[in-house]
């Protein structure tokens, strides 16, 4: 799988796996790092979207596997890190991206328990479940975590302000989890993105001023793509590249924001 | 005017402590809603270094989903009330939560939760003139003893700076509590104060 007619091939021989693979932002990077040559385990919840992405990849010329995955499961987490092990004997990079139903716009005193069930269960205790399913192997490889965080995550939010504390919850995790790995070799880092998803096409067909309003308040003028615009920082943040870079934060988002 | 403290430890003590003799009405399990002027929610912390390879998924939940969780429940019971005294919640969470901190994982994340959940009421409650702030510690203030002393000592020399030494919970930590929901600090909300003698500034 050619990365570009000069671009060297930044992740031959490595293995990864990414969550929440089966579109938007999570299939963007799962598509970013196979092309630079990383075997990817396609982690995602629905076959149906799972393994269309996997095949996506594997007829573009890369190396891909669908692997069921609901990160609400320990067991599957750890099934998908084994499936990186049995098909590659090694895990370079693990990305935690997957998140569940964040729910509607909410006030704070009203979030539903089913919305704190999903947010809890996905973000927090999931990147927790990564973090020990990956480490023994990312030792082996001096590898690297990267977390899907967001600004909200910085500033808050007041649609979704559960959302904005999960995701906070993600990176003061990730900050730790840095200190604790950084002597073993391996980095733990963060994105927080913008990007085209499913979710937001949504969001476009229910309020088509919305994606104009984006696009306005983005100083690079678009909302980003998942693959060209997300995925190169995570290939970035996989690769030697970034050997000296650990416990930060890296914010995709045409300059959207820049409170950090 | 009763201030409602939720927490267990130190910290928590002390502040109760020190808001009582400042003439508050403290109040430590549940609030008399006809009264209740402040709600002040302590992050709880383990007093032991744990690294994530080494906790189990009880401590995970424990010292990161559980105060999460508690939190909102909290604002979801006592917001109406705070909300006729124009009143205010505060959040008390360790310094270190900003910075990381090794063999805590669970408090840290925990704390930046707790410090964004406060940012994002603070967004939603502010036309109501309901003000949600956060107040960051020591570490020292919330783990005690020698490994609370590293942890401070960690983040000093980060930041090459700090009184040396890292007041008094019911005293200078109560002075700027009292304050900031006093009509003087009105138009701040959703802000993070770092009370810890200048260790962090990192913003």
């Amino acid at each position: 799988m050619a990365s570009g007619n000069s671009e060297p091939m930044l992740l031959a021989d490595t293995s990864a796996v990414v969550t929440g693979a089966g579109g938007g932002v999570g299939k963007g990077i799962a598509v970013a790092l196979a092309t630079h040559g990383a075997h990817v385990i396609v982690a995602a919840r629905r076959a149906e979207n799972g393994e269309p992405a996997a095949e996506e990849i594997r007829a573009a010329g890369g190396n891909a596997q669908f692997v069921r995955c609901d990160v609400a499961s320990r067991d599957d987490i750890f099934a998908a890190v084994a499936a990186a092990i049995d098909a590659t004997g090694r895990l370079d990079c693990l990305v935690h991206n997957a998140l569940g139903d964040v729910g509607p716009p909410s006030p704070v005193q009203e979030i539903p328990e089913h919305i704190w069930q999903n947010m809890h269960t996905t973000a927090l205790r999931a990147s927790f479940d990564c973090a020990q399913a990956a480490y023994p192997h990312l030792r082996e490889t001096q590898g690297s975590c990267i977390f899907l965080s967001s600004s909200a995550g910085v500033e808050g939010s007041a649609h979704l302000p559960l959302y904005g504390a999960v995701k906070a919850a993600q990176r003061g995790f990730a900050k730790s989890l840095a200190l604790e790995w950084g002597g073993e070799g391996i980095r733990v880092n963060l994105i927080n993105p913008v990007a085209f998803t499913p979710a937001m096409e949504r969001a476009y067909t229910a309020n088509p001023a919305l994606e104009q309003a984006l696009a306005d308040t983005t100083p690079l003028g678009r909302v980003g793509d998942p693959a060209s615009d997300i995925g190169p920082a995570a290939v970035f943040l996989a690769s030697e590249m970034s050997r000296y870079i650990t416990g930060q934060t890296i914010t995709v988002d045409g300059g959207a924001f820049m409170g950090l | 005017m009763q201030a409602l403290v939720v927490g267990e430890g130190s910290v928590a003590e002390q502040l109760r402590s020190g808001l009582s003799a400042r003439g508050w009405d403290v109040a430590a399990g549940s609030a008399d809603l006809a009264r209740l002027k402040m709600l002040v929610f302590v992050c709880p912390c383990s007093q032991q270094a744990t690294d994530c390879a080494d906790m189990s998924a009880e401590m995970w939940a424990q010292d990161c989903e559980r105060p999460i969780a508690d939190a909102l429940a909290y604002l979801g019971e006592y917001r109406s009330a705070l909300l006729a005294a124009e009143g205010h919640v505060v959040f008390v969470v360790p310094s270190f939560a900003m910075s990381g901190a090794k063999g805590f994982s669970a408090v840290t994340a925990a704390g930046e939760g707790l410090r964004t959940l406060a940012k994002g009421a603070a967004k939603q409650w502010g036309k109501d003139n309901l003000r949600v702030n956060t107040i960051a510690l020591d570490p020292q203030h919330f783990v005690l003893g020698e490994i609370g002393e590293q942890l401070s000592a960690v983040m000093g020399l980060a930041t090459s700076s700090g009184f040396g030494h890292k007041g008094e919970v019911a005293g200078d930590i109560v002075a700027t509590l009292d304050w900031l929901t006093s009509e003087d600090a009105h138009f701040i909300t959703g802000a993070t104060l770092v009370l810890d003698g200048g260790i962090w500034m990192a913003g």
